[in-house]
């Protein structure tokens, strides 16, 4: 049973309302691979990653196994972040099912759940566009982030829009657990097309 | 000649392998939408039987790659080479991947530095569809010949290609070879 708030139906039908920034982020109640339900609900008070994933492709790869994510989210668990994986691939797209999603857990150590949202209305309510495509929820359950990993746009921290490297979203839960406005809450997100039914 | 890579080489093989120079040696991935289950990089890769030395050409099922040498240069003065990617059937050039170009160690020019740029300059051929897209990417690539005679422009080309159901994350090595007086 997946549910959402007035806000993520209203984005449903207006993508422009998807995932306001400084507003309350669409809630949702989805499963992980194991069956397990996540709601965002459950996690008031404290800092919440979404991070759009999907194990096809090349740009997710990279950012797991040379990139910006790895060990990230095992860091960010340590200290009290929440981090959901989501995937919004419908069924027959690239990265669908459980069993593609669980090798890509075991083969990178991942320590945190990743939800499977196959109709897409979580990914639609974010606004989600590409994977990965990062979402960063602050402790008043507002939007506080939203966009790419890093500024390095291959996935492997190789080529660093400027020459210097920045970690976005690790920026942006250090200046929220700061108790600071996040200096940088929006860029443009890199990588895959999420694999939406259409 | 144009250099054919095998079937599934793409990223599943730069996954498997962990780096640009590895891509020769590396058996073709199977293939499938997942590349997770790929040996992970640390894995000596087993080498590939059969696949030739990177030359000025090479393709995929999603691209052709290739190295336009210019004739007529000076040695230790500045020359331009293009590298030009073409997207093939329903792909195309995936303009938010910074193109590169990483001089290999066997190279005798001289390039602007241990990986090179190639978005600054770039000739974009549209795509008819999807429109906005570019389905060819023709990016200079400048150098210096060391001393007169053959001059070895090689290295690994790296870029992206994209359709709808998937992108694709490509690192091809490439030479070519250009007489400097």
């Amino acid at each position: 049973m997946r549910t959402l708030t007035v806000l993520g139906l209203l984005a449903l039908a207006s993508p422009a309302l998807a995932a306001a920034m400084g507003q309350p982020a669409p809630g949702f109640t989805l499963k992980d691979l194991d069956g397990n339900v996540h709601r965002l609900a459950d996690h008031k008070g404290k800092i919440v990653v979404l991070e759009w994933f999907n194990p096809g492709c090349p740009f997710v790869v990279n950012s797991h196994t040379k990139g910006s994510l790895v060990d990230t989210a095992a860091r960010e668990i340590k200290d009290g972040v929440v981090w959901l994986a989501v995937n919004s691939a419908a069924p027959g797209k690239q990265g669908y099912g459980a069993e593609a999603n669980r090798g890509a857990a075991k083969a990178w150590s991942l320590p945190n759940p990743i939800l499977l949202d196959e109709s897409g209305v979580v990914g639609k309510a974010y606004g989600a566009t590409n994977t990965p495509h990062l979402f960063v929820i602050g402790k008043d359950g507002k939007l506080a982030y939203k966009g790419a990993i890093d500024n390095s746009p291959d996935g492997e921290r190789a080529s660093p829009r400027g020459g210097v490297l920045v970690e976005y979203v690790k920026a942006a839960i250090d200046d929220l657990a700061a108790g600071r406005p996040v200096r940088t809450a929006e860029t443009k997100a890199y990588g895959c097309g999420v694999k939406y039914a259409n | 000649m144009t250099r054919r890579l095998p079937r599934g080489w793409g990223f599943g093989g730069a996954l498997a392998c962990g780096g640009a120079v590895a891509l020769l040696a590396c058996p073709p991935s199977s293939g499938g939408p997942t590349h997770a289950s790929a040996r992970p990089a640390s894995v000596a890769p087993a080498p590939l039987a059969g696949v030739p030395p990177a030359g000025p050409r090479a393709e995929g099922d999603a691209f052709e790659v290739w190295l336009e040498a210019p004739g007529g240069i000076r040695a230790g003065d500045a020359a331009i080479a293009r590298v030009v990617v073409k997207a093939r059937g329903s792909y195309h050039v995936n303009r938010e991947y910074p193109m590169s170009f990483r001089p290999a160690p066997a190279a005798t020019a001289t390039f602007q530095g241990e990986k090179v740029a190639l978005g600054e300059g770039a000739d974009r051929t549209p795509c008819a569809d999807p429109p906005g897209e570019a389905c060819t990417v023709s990016a200079p690539l400048r150098f210096t010949a060391r001393e007169a005679g053959e001059a070895r422009v090689a290295g690994t080309v790296a870029f992206s290609v994209c359709n709808p159901e998937r992108c694709l994350i490509e690192k091809v090595p490439l030479s070519a070879t250009v007489a400097a007086r």
